[in-house]
């Protein structure tokens, strides 16, 4: 039947071909008008739309990061709890009479004056600054001169912005232009150029007037579904191989165990001193029974170093919106980590020797063991999971090709097997059986990564993800915690279905 | 490299002069489309306005699979069928009622005759829905079944739409060729 109609419709598909009628001018104007108020929008984040500055700021994120995790943590600890108390004492003083609040505002002006002429800011310890800072806050909320001064520096800001989102074109872009043979269009891009130069001259009064001018009322549509329907349905599904590396803190937290080292030692002195001749005693015999002398500083020693941990695994995921997909897999992880410590366990009956940690932590058989403390050794220790996890992820377009995916959630975490040998002691295997580590942990995931389409169906992907546990990983009876966290490297490439 | 993909690119970059040469290139069919699926000049100038920001903000899943202007037709044409859609005036006639026009022969319309204003003129004088149908039956080239899914209607109501709008269109076209014959 529809092809009876075909002469009728040939027609008229015939007649409509290339019919073409120009569009009033203020329909560019008010296109161009959404799409600077869009930028300006958007200008806080700007910066997503420049790989390379964000390759930079990702690349100084994980070195950064990285350098806070090999680090002493102790001296970190320290220097933040100084700061913290000095927060708190001053923010203890601001929260008194109005009559400070005064005082601290006429500072607060001060140091801004300060600042503008880029001085007396380097005097100014830590401690101050965030005083004043959290004052100005306080002071700012309440002052309304304080606030229309805020605003006006915001709109000069504002119009700068306005002059700076007009993109000149690209040098790629004007190059291939002038090699194209249709000169005409050559000579109508340079001439709008010129036009568009003239234009952001007189910038400043042209958005001024702006302001003025009837804004067209136009229909709402559905924006989203209107271009969804455009594309094809695929890339619902995809697999993955992925792998990386990342910087391991175990981060075992166990308050009490100089005083327990202490004490167990002590208690088996008299062991120590029937066995002069152990390898591990200290070379001073001559004071063998007198615990104090055998400490090689004074105290019993328990330190963990950051080691590193790689993964390997697949991955699948599906998209549940335009933007938003959910993603699992399955991952290996080997981390290593190292401990230092002056304080072993021997077994009596075999004569075998562990760290007193490793004994009195983390094994779960009953010991019959001594305690000695002695040089130190630094301990390797291994870790092994299987890491189940399940994120979310949502999806920004940065440039063609290339996307931006911010991640977040869960990982069940399954502890396989441990390791950890020293030149003193044993190499000793823990499973969940035998140890005090458990079988099943969850941690919590996010990261941020760059996908980047290959083709229709392939994907690289790369970026930084940040896995902390939420439950210690131990179950032990005493002041112990394990919470291992690792912030690193992901990469990998993925296959998308259609 | 060809010169649509140097300015898509260009406009992905969001470089204004490359989106006003996209713009000058594509403005007059887009909007020639634009006039024939909306009643008013106004709002076919309000579909192309918008249609041309989801253009820009889109362009970056161009993946140029099709020509460039085809898929600039089609986001065109989506958002007219939403913002007709969401005036809530879509076809909803049952093929019944136009069973007996189906098997009409139109011979020669004469439609080279015509001036675009008047074509133009003659579609929006069409039925809000029935026009929605028959440009994207009869210009578009889209079957009745890709039509349903589009417009959210029965296969045979898009049938029985085109059928109208066929029958109108060819009373109107007589009669202006009939006018245009007394005037010459």
């Amino acid at each position: 039947m529809e092809s009876e109609f075909k002469n009728f419709e040939n027609q008229w598909n015939e007649a409509m071909k290339d019919a073409s009628v120009p569009p009033p001018d203020f329909v560019w104007e008010n296109i161009e008008k959404e799409l600077d108020q869009k930028k300006k929008k958007r200008v806080a984040f700007l910066w997503w739309k420049n790989p390379t500055l964000m390759s930079g700021i990702a690349a100084a994120l994980v070195l950064g990061l990285t350098m806070l995790f090999v680090n002493n943590k102790k001296s970190y600890n320290k220097a933040v709890q100084v700061v913290d108390n000095q927060v708190v004492n001053a923010e203890k003083e601001n929260l008194g009479t109005s009559k400070k609040s005064r005082i601290f505002k006429e500072k607060q002006i001060q140091i801004n004056g300060k600042i503008k002429r880029s001085e007396g800011l380097k005097n100014n310890n830590l401690a101050t600054l965030n005083t004043l800072g959290h004052e100005s806050q306080r002071v700012a909320a309440r002052n309304s001169n304080l606030l229309a001064t805020s605003k006006n520096s915001n709109f000069i800001g504002e119009r700068n912005e306005s002059i700076a989102l007009i993109n000149p074109p690209s040098s790629e872009f004007l190059n291939v232009a002038s090699q194209n043979d249709d000169k005409k269009s050559y000579d109508t891009l340079k001439e709008y150029q010129k036009t568009e130069i003239s234009k952001i001259d007189q910038r400043g009064f042209r958005n001024f007037a702006n302001r003025f001018q009837p804004f067209r009322s136009h229909i709402s549509v559905d924006f989203e579904d209107a271009v969804t329907e455009v594309k094809t349905p695929k890339d619902k599904l995809w697999f993955g191989l992925n792998s990386g590396v990342a910087p391991f803190n175990p981060n075992f937290e166990n308050t009490g165990f100089t005083g327990e080292a202490l004490s167990s030692a002590r208690n088996d002195a008299a062991f120590v001193s029937k066995n002069t001749d152990f390898s591990m005693s200290p070379s001073n015999t001559s004071s063998i029974g007198n615990v104090a002398s055998l400490l090689p500083n004074g105290l019993p020693e328990n330190s963990f170093k950051n080691g590193t941990a790689l993964n390997i695994g697949f991955s699948f995921g599906k998209k549940l919106k335009k933007r938003l997909g959910v993603e699992s897999g399955l991952r290996y992880m080997q981390a290593s980590a190292f401990l230092s410590t002056n304080v072993y366990a021997i077994d009596e009956t075999t004569g075998e020797v562990n760290s007193y940690f490793q004994s009195n932590y983390l094994d779960k058989k009953a010991n019959n063991t001594q305690t000695v403390l002695s040089v130190n050794a630094t301990n390797k220790q291994l870790y092994n999971y299987f890491n189940v996890p399940l994120l979310l992820n949502y999806r920004l377009p940065i440039v063609k090709n290339l996307d931006v995916e911010a991640l977040g959630g869960i990982s069940g975490d399954l502890f396989v097997l441990g390791n950890s040998y020293s030149e003193n002691t044993r190499s000793s295997n823990l499973t969940a059986a035998n140890s005090t580590f458990n079988l099943l942990n969850v941690s919590g995931m996010s990261g941020l990564r760059l996908s980047y389409n290959i083709n229709k169906v392939w994907e690289a992907n790369m970026g930084t993800t940040y896995q902390h546990a939420l439950i210690s990983g131990v179950s032990s009876e005493q002041n112990l915690s394990f919470k291992p966290r690792t912030f690193g490297i992901n990469y990998g490439v993925r296959f998308k279905v259609k | 490299m060809s010169n649509d993909k140097l300015v898509v690119e260009a406009c992905i970059r969001e470089e204004r002069v490359a989106q006003r040469q996209l713009y000058e290139q594509f403005a007059g069919k887009l909007y020639a489309v634009s006039l024939r699926y909306m009643k008013s000049r106004d709002e076919a100038q309000d579909v192309l306005q918008d249609a041309f920001i989801k253009i820009f903000k889109n362009l970056h899943s161009f993946r140029f699979d099709c020509p460039l202007e085809a898929w600039l037709k089609r986001i065109v044409i989506n958002t007219a069928l939403k913002a007709i859609q969401k005036r809530g005036q879509m076809p909803t006639i049952d093929i019944v009622d136009y069973h007996g026009e189906l098997d009409k022969s139109p011979g020669n319309l004469g439609l080279e005759n015509l001036k675009m204003e008047t074509l133009l003129g003659l579609i929006n004088e069409l039925p809000e829905g029935c026009r929605a149908v028959f440009n994207l039956y009869a210009i578009e080239g889209f079957k009745h079944q890709e039509i349903a899914e589009m417009l959210n209607i029965t296969e045979g109501t898009s049938k029985s739409q085109f059928s109208r709008a066929r029958m109108l269109l060819m009373e109107k076209i007589e009669k202006e060729n009939i006018r245009l014959a007394k005037a010459n």
